[in-house]
């Protein structure tokens, strides 16, 4: 008998990634953490953002 | 940020019209660091440097972000005026003593601003020891207790965290919590049902092992949600 080709696929894709135990939380952010050419932000250095809360959010132009 | 060349990330900010600050992450360093294993995807920072999230954006509520701006400087250090370069610099190196005495020779506001920084990070703290959050508790401690030498709240911070690595029952939950967090990671990855129905398994041992704690209520609510996910 043939199995249910659904049966053994893909769960749905509503659970978007983000959670508490993901990779690197719960850690300090490396000290002088090299990032270059700021832009829109008087910001120089990533250091410039101490003491605020800050959304890094990955992107690419494509 | 990105890891992509200058030229088309130009034309593409230009053509969106994306008004938020970027920078490059060159060698994808950041990403790598992160585990980022697709696009787009985000870490939220807290004001002592300490990842408190990371995900797809997404997923990111209220609740989360406004527990990360607790506390956070108003205005950036870079408004700050040139002579408190060296407050700046030492806040850069994490010694909160040192910044607050360096800001405290300073006419204005920064020695206040300073000493809200320090009452973020030991409020941090005791906030993820009191919720039964013993490994957030650790995780904020352990940093804190070296950020905060020399400062009472750095004595306070130290006393929260021997009782953490002494006590024979919050080290059981801590231990709970690593490996709830190792299920919940394989959990944001997978994709098959099989593999899903193993990860229910262990999320309902967890649910069980650890009654009536952060552990269990989190497992719980994992294996709800993962089960709604199943077909």
């Amino acid at each position: 008998m043939l199995q249910n080709p659904i049966a053994g696929v893909l769960l749905a894709l509503s659970g978007l990634a983000g959670a508490a135990g993901a990779q690197g939380v719960g850690t300090q952010i490396p000290l002088q953490l090299q990032l270059e050419d700021f832009a829109q932000t008087e910001a120089r250095a990533f250091d410039d953002f101490l003491g605020r809360a800050v959304l890094l959010e990955f992107f690419a132009h494509w | 940020m990105t890891s992509e060349p200058k030229q088309p990330t130009e034309e593409y900010v230009k053509s969106t019209g994306l008004k938020h600050a970027y920078a490059y992450d060159p060698d994808g360093k950041l990403s790598k660091y992160f585990g980022v294993a697709g696009i787009p995807h985000a870490v939220l920072v807290d004001p002592g440097g300490t990842v408190v999230w990371s995900g797809h954006p997404a997923a990111l509520n209220d609740a989360i972000v406004e527990s990360a701006l607790a506390g956070a400087l108003t205005e950036p250090v870079w408004t700050w005026p040139d002579e408190t370069a060296r407050v700046r610099e030492l806040l850069g190196e994490r010694s909160y003593a040192a910044a607050l005495a360096e800001a405290r020779k300073h006419e204005g506001p920064y020695a206040e601003r300073v000493q809200g920084l320090v009452a973020a990070r030991l409020a941090r703290v005791r906030k993820a020891f009191d919720s039964g959050d013993y490994l957030g508790a650790l995780n904020a401690a352990e940093p804190a207790a070296k950020s905060l030498a020399g400062l009472p709240e750095g004595d306070e911070v130290r006393g929260i965290l021997t009782n953490l690595q002494s006590d024979p029952g919050i080290q059981r939950l801590i231990e709970g919590q690593r490996k709830l967090k190792a299920v919940l990671l394989k959990v944001d990855k997978v994709r098959l049902v099989a593999d899903a129905k193993q990860l229910l398994t262990e999320l309902e041992g967890l649910s069980e092992a650890y009654p009536d704690s952060i552990v269990g209520e989190r497992a719980k609510a994992a294996y709800e949600a993962l089960k709604a996910r199943i077909p």
